[in-house]
């Protein structure tokens, strides 16, 4: 009982963890811009990140080693150097982009000065992560994350057209532009497959000292917890396509996705929508902040993890900080962060063979993984997606420059 | 700094400064307004019937009225203009006078519909 309670917990804290700030810009463009067409992307980007999570969790688990650990010892310095300039950048850029996000959201809460904010927002990050313990973040903000699930029933209430949403899950080119389209293909792919969700799954796995035994927690959390999660990404473009694009507005705020619950739920639907967005995009800025002082430290073999303490782990402790900071430096700029969360997700889609392809040839070392190693439906799955990734890392920036970023 | 690196950070820049998400031509300049005047509109009447929170409405409004002042100053064609200026005026005073606004956003709304064809 005690071990289904806990599968349960972690599908539950993958459920709320799952969007994050480029999901939450991307879907909500493209339902406002082609209504329900796009639903098959957001399979095809849930299908990946299932794949090489359980990929790199399996890894965790036998080896022992997260992503980037792995990517050095196995790969070389030389790969592991680019892979980690590769990921650091997009973690950079995806960390000022979640934290952008979030001021914005309490300014949207509260009405106070964006930048004083901006500060609030970092040094809230910084005393949850100094303070709170690993498996505390991970729930405290997957839970509160669930708040988004009111985009869910905003879907039902607005009564879309059913047979419109099925035929959605279809693959298609689309009706209307087909640059645009792309571009949003690609975009949606990118969001839920950004990088920073493996390098934090591998080395969640490694912090929580999981071992071959807790395969099956990895599979169940894979699977049903992205499975799910990708149903807050429907929820949006479904909401977004039932409630925006019959009122002729092309959202580019994140005001804009509140306004999505607020019109047919009231005053509930804006709480729970602002509620659900701080702590899904807190949370994430939490992930990719880990995620880049994991990385360091993997790949230069600091001591590094929550479980360690900051005095047990000072250079990993002093890098998630230092991040942070570069972040807030970024944002400070006046840049806007809806600007920076598209760019972010562009960039990343070029960076996911960096880290993607390493993955892969990991998993199916045999020598390091012995019967672990991927099986045949594995390394379907993993060949597929390849095709996608390298597909999309070569179409993301002309899509971005030729659709003028999704404007047409 | 590795080439891929350097190219990277180029290309956003590149992006950044060629000012990717304004859009240039008078119809997608009207399409662009006539989208932030929907919006506008939508939030107007939530107000207005009291379904939105103050914090809110100011904060969303004064998002809105910046994009389209942005917009207004990339708008050579008059009579665009005049509508992006009405568009600006009537976010301005949407917290205060919400049902106003919304008819006035509407009417905004429909003229850059036209304009955009």
């Amino acid at each position: 009982v005690k071990k289904v309670f806990a599968i349960a917990l972690g599908i539950l804290a993958a459920i709320g963890g799952f969007v994050d700030i480029g999901d939450i810009v991307f879907n909500i463009s493209a339902g406002a811009t082609f209504g329900y067409q796009l639903l098959w992307a957001v399979v095809i980007g849930v299908g990946g990140i299932i794949t090489y999570a359980e990929m790199c969790g399996r890894v965790a688990a036998v080896s022992k080693r997260a992503v980037m650990d792995a990517v050095r010892e196995r790969l070389g310095f030389g790969v592991g150097l680019v892979s980690l300039f590769a990921g650091q950048f997009v973690n950079l850029m995806t960390l000022a982009a979640e934290i952008g996000g979030v001021a914005i959201v309490l300014q949207l809460a509260s009405g106070l000065p964006y930048r004083a904010l901006l500060v609030l927002a970092a040094a809230g990050l910084v005393l949850v992560l100094w303070l709170m313990p690993f498996g505390w973040i991970e729930r405290v903000f997957g839970y509160t994350g669930l708040a988004l699930l009111v985009f869910a029933v905003a879907a039902i209430k607005l009564k879309p057209d059913w047979g419109a949403v099925a035929e959605g899950f279809v693959p298609s080119t689309g009706s209307g532009d087909l640059v645009v389209y792309g571009y949003f293909v690609v975009g949606l792919i990118g969001a839920a497959m950004i990088p920073y969700e493996v390098y934090f799954y591998s080395s969640g796995a490694v912090e929580e000292r999981w071992t071959p035994k807790d395969l099956g927690v990895n599979r169940a959390n894979a699977l049903v917890g992205y499975t799910l999660g990708g149903i807050l990404s429907f929820a949006l473009m479904i909401s977004a396509g039932a409630y925006l694009l019959p009122n002729g507005v092309d959202p580019g705020l994140l005001g804009s996705v509140a306004l999505v619950a607020q019109g047919p739920l009231g005053q509930a639907g804006l709480v729970l929508a602002l509620l659900g967005m701080l702590f899904a995009i807190s949370g994430a800025a939490i992930d990719s902040a880990f995620s880049a002082a994991y990385n360091l430290a993997q790949f230069f073999g600091w001591e590094w993890g929550k479980y360690r303490h900051h005095a047990g782990a000072p250079r990993f402790t002093i890098a998630w900080f230092v991040m942070i900071a570069i972040a807030v430096a970024v944002v400070m700029t006046g840049v806007d962060p809806i600007m920076v969360t598209e760019l972010s997700v562009i960039f990343a889609v070029v960076a996911l063979p960096l880290t993607y392809v390493p993955i892969l040839l990991v998993a199916n070392d045999r020598a390091y993984m012995g019967r672990y190693a991927n099986g045949r439906v594995a390394n379907a799955f993993g060949l597929f997606y390849l095709v996608v990734v390298l597909a999309t890392a070569v179409a993301a920036i002309p899509l971005m420059l030729l659709s003028n970023m999704g404007q047409g | 700094v590795p080439a891929k690196a350097r190219q990277a950070a180029t290309l956003g820049l590149l992006v950044l400064a060629a000012g990717c998400g304004t859009p240039t031509t008078v119809p997608a300049q009207a399409e662009a307004l006539a989208a932030i005047a929907a919006e506008g509109t939508l939030l107007a009447n939530d107000t207005a019937e009291g379904t939105s929170l103050g914090p809110f409405t100011r904060v969303h409004a004064e998002a809105l009225r910046k994009e389209a002042d942005t917009l207004r100053a990339a708008i050579d064609e008059p009579a665009l203009e005049a509508i992006a200026g009405a568009v600006v005026d009537a976010l301005g005073r949407l917290p205060d006078d919400p049902a106003r606004a919304a008819d006035a956003l509407e009417s905004a709304e429909k003229a850059a519909e036209e304009l955009a064809g």
